[in-house]
């Protein structure tokens, strides 16, 4: 089996984290302040933990936010990692949000599109300019207005202007990062990371507890397999083994989450995913090398 | 000479023409572009033509009561309006998207695309005229327009009168927001329509409180924005003002065959011209033009830069525009200060105050330079006539619809004048149909 200890090491404390996670209630799910609850919207603002609100979430805690981080090792991060890092934050929830878009349910999706305009914009707004993006916070803002609105044809149009920023970022990280391929890689290992967070955060006493935080696990999961794809040519050439074993880990890891909408009962508890993105790290390993 | 002739205008000076000449010049810029960070330069002087009006103007046949915002407002989001139930003016001019619909060409009651883009509806109480071509003069003449417009809401404003009495809670509205005239009828529709929309007026953004004397509130870059907006980029020929428009008509070069104001006025000189939209709240207002075809402001700056349809009716005050880039993130980032950061909200309402007329003046001889009539108010005694020159560096097209007499210039060209006589005593309202926010009150008297 090839990895490397730096893996290990990572694994390790995703590990102990999750163990500590599985079953445990994170926080009561709050109105953010300001924003209005209304009956067929769920805000998800932890009091610690998720969607980095808080500048320093507590130490093993999960989080997404361009501050904090998860468990507060994004501010470790180097700084391309950690932008594109929360870039593809961004696009994990616009991903599970606009499922659910598609399926007519925009009140569920709204947290999704608001997320990124309160919590991870934020923190890397002083960046943007480092990477040639033009700022894009009126576009994320827009973006929400029409998911308010339920105003599909008007999302379409709103969500568009914001992947185009997206696409100027990933231009930018390009010309900053020599080896793109380990690159995308390493910053899908990233959102797994905090995809684990958050569905441990979703479940509770065995049930899914709080569906925004299953939901965002499904969008940053899916979103580091798109990462994945979109370099496995390159892989592919350095390692086939190895692609096609964390394709299979991905495709085990994705059972957990059937639908965009969370079914009742979870399909694996957070220890079995936890276990699955540990197996997807292993094999990924070797595209680090 | 005979009413409406047009002739050369013998003292238009030469140095007149060779100052505008050198001011277009220094509005489009040299070519020697740097790829610098603009400087903003001294503002100072032009921060004051955008300071906010203390209060919105309500026509005093139209007075806002409490009652008659109320009843416009629920009128507003009440899709009862349509011929089906299904539309409401809110369902095109969303609160959520900026009094917008967010998509280039919308769609009403028939299900089909309507014929233009749905516009923001901010700070309508300062129009000179509405909808995209200005057909209509008035506030309570446009809001009858898309209730009775089959693509749109579909419905007949007497039959939706009717319909409306018929609901208590409606005759009780009526009653209580028009007691003079408490019965319901397309006029008292339409009125309290036109009040709620007048009440919608942008709120304060950072760029008022720097207009205001917070000089921090902008950073260097919006600064220079400012600038540029005003100078080498030439947006404040059309967008002027403390509402970002001139309201005025202008053919912009967008391709298509919409003549727009030409049709209206049957001008080929406003062909394919529209009127100047608020900048106010422009990034939550996308897409942008009257036909929507523009989705981002970047796309709205490469439009300018290379993508006018050069033909005879376009505006005179459209200069085109190629910007650095650190010129073009500069405009952008200025734009972006006229939004407000979170969706807007209308601003609280204060009506203003009666407005002391300007006191009317004896002349003969009134100037259009720069879009004004100068003087706006004359006095003249019956059988004397004014000369009205066009001294300015656009078409005009000088107008009297109402009254016993009517005229009309046509393309009045820079360079010529009209002469109007004026047998009989009274009031005339004479306006450009290209500029309608050009107005000249005369007064004729014994």
């Amino acid at each position: 089996m090839k990895t490397t200890s730096k893996l290990w090491l990572g694994l390790g404390t995703v590990v102990v984290a999750g163990t500590g996670l599985a079953g445990t209630n994170f926080g009561q799910v709050t109105a953010a302040p300001g924003l209005r609850q209304a009956d067929d919207i769920q805000l998800a603002q932890h009091a610690a933990g998720s969607h980095g609100a808080p500048a320093k979430p507590a130490k093993g805690q999960g989080g997404e936010g361009g501050e904090g981080g998860e468990g507060g090792k994004a501010e470790a991060l180097a700084p391309n990692l950690k932008f594109a890092r929360s870039i593809a934050l961004i696009r994990g929830h616009l991903l599970v949000g606009d499922e659910l878009v598609r399926e007519g349910r925009f009140g569920e999706a709204l947290p999704h599109f608001l997320h990124p305009a309160e919590e991870i914009y934020g923190g890397i707004k002083g960046d943007l300019s480092t990477y040639k993006v033009r700022p894009f916070e009126a576009a994320l803002k827009a973006l929400v207005q029409t998911v308010k609105a339920k105003k599909k044809e008007a999302y379409d149009g709103a969500l568009k202007q914001v992947q185009e920023r997206l696409a100027e970022a990933d231009v930018g990280l390009r010309a900053a990062e020599q080896n793109w391929p380990r690159f995308s890689v390493e910053t899908a290992l990233e959102a797994l990371k905090v995809a684990a967070d958050e569905y441990g955060n979703a479940i509770e006493k065995g049930r899914i507890a709080k569906a925004v935080e299953y939901q965002d696990s499904r969008g940053f999961v899916w979103q580091a397999e798109a990462m994945i794809e979109a370099v496995a040519s390159d892989l592919q050439a350095k390692d086939a083994d190895a692609l096609k074993e964390v394709r299979s880990a991905f495709a085990g890891l994705k059972q957990a989450w059937p639908a965009a909408v969370a079914p009742k009962k979870p399909v694996k508890d957070a220890s079995d995913v936890l276990s699955d993105i540990a197996r997807v790290e292993l094999q990924a390993g070797n595209f680090l090398r | 000479m005979g009413l409406g002739e047009t002739k050369p205008a013998p003292s238009l000076p030469k140095a007149f023409l060779a100052g505008m000449l050198a001011a277009a010049l220094a509005l489009t810029g040299g070519s020697q572009a740097q790829e610098q960070m603009p400087e903003a330069g001294d503002t100072g002087a032009l921060r004051g033509l955008y300071r906010r009006p203390d209060g919105v103007p309500f026509p005093d046949a139209n007075p806002p009561t409490p009652a008659s915002l109320a009843l416009g407002r629920r009128l507003f989001s009440d899709p009862a309006l349509s011929v089906n139930g299904a539309v409401s003016c809110k369902s095109c001019h969303d609160p959520a998207l900026g009094l917008t619909d967010g998509v280039p060409i919308g769609r009403g009651v028939a299900k089909k695309p309507l014929v233009r883009h749905v516009p923001h509806l901010w700070n309508l109480a300062w129009g000179a005229a509405y909808f995209w071509d200005g057909r209509a003069r008035t506030l309570e003449q446009q809001v009858r327009g898309p209730i009775e417009d089959p693509l749109e809401m579909g419905e007949s404003l007497p039959h939706l009168a009717g319909r409306l009495g018929r609901d208590r809670s409606y005759r009780k509205a009526f009653a209580e927001a028009f007691p003079e005239h408490p019965q319901i009828g397309p006029d008292q529709i339409a009125a309290a329509l036109a009040t709620h929309v007048r009440s919608l007026v942008s709120p304060k953004t950072r760029f008022d409180a720097w207009v205001e004397g917070d000089e921090a509130t902008l950073n260097a870059e919006e600064k220079a924005g400012f600038a540029l907006f005003n100078g080498k980029a030439g947006c404040s020929n059309c967008h002027s003002g403390w509402a970002f428009t001139d309201r005025a008509f202008h053919d912009i070069g967008l391709a298509g065959s919409d003549l727009g104001r030409g049709k209206i006025i049957g001008l080929p000189a406003a062909d394919h011209a529209f009127q100047t939209p608020s900048l106010r709240e422009l990034a939550w207002t996308a897409p942008y033009m009257h036909d929507g075809s523009l989705a981002t402001l970047d796309a709205v700056l490469d439009h300018y830069d290379h993508g006018v349809v050069r033909r005879p009716s376009l505006s005179p005050d459209l200069k085109r525009v190629t910007l650095t880039q650190p010129e073009r993130a500069a405009l952008l980032a200025f734009l972006a200060v006229l939004s407000s950061e979170n969706p807007p909200v209308p601003a609280p309402l204060v009506a203003a105050g009666p407005a002391a007329p300007p006191a009317a003046r004896e002349g003969i001889v009134i100037s259009q330079k720069d879009k004004l009539f100068q003087p706006s108010v004359v006095r003249v005694r019956a059988g004397q006539s004014l000369t009205i020159v066009n001294d300015d560096v656009r078409t005009h097209n000088v107008r009297l619809d109402t009254g016993p007499q009517k005229f009309n210039s046509g393309a009045q060209e820079p360079g010529q004048s009209v002469t109007l006589p004026f047998a009989r005593p009274g009031r005339y309202e004479l306006y450009c149909g290209i500029h309608p926010a050009m107005r000249l009150d005369v007064s004729v008297e014994r």
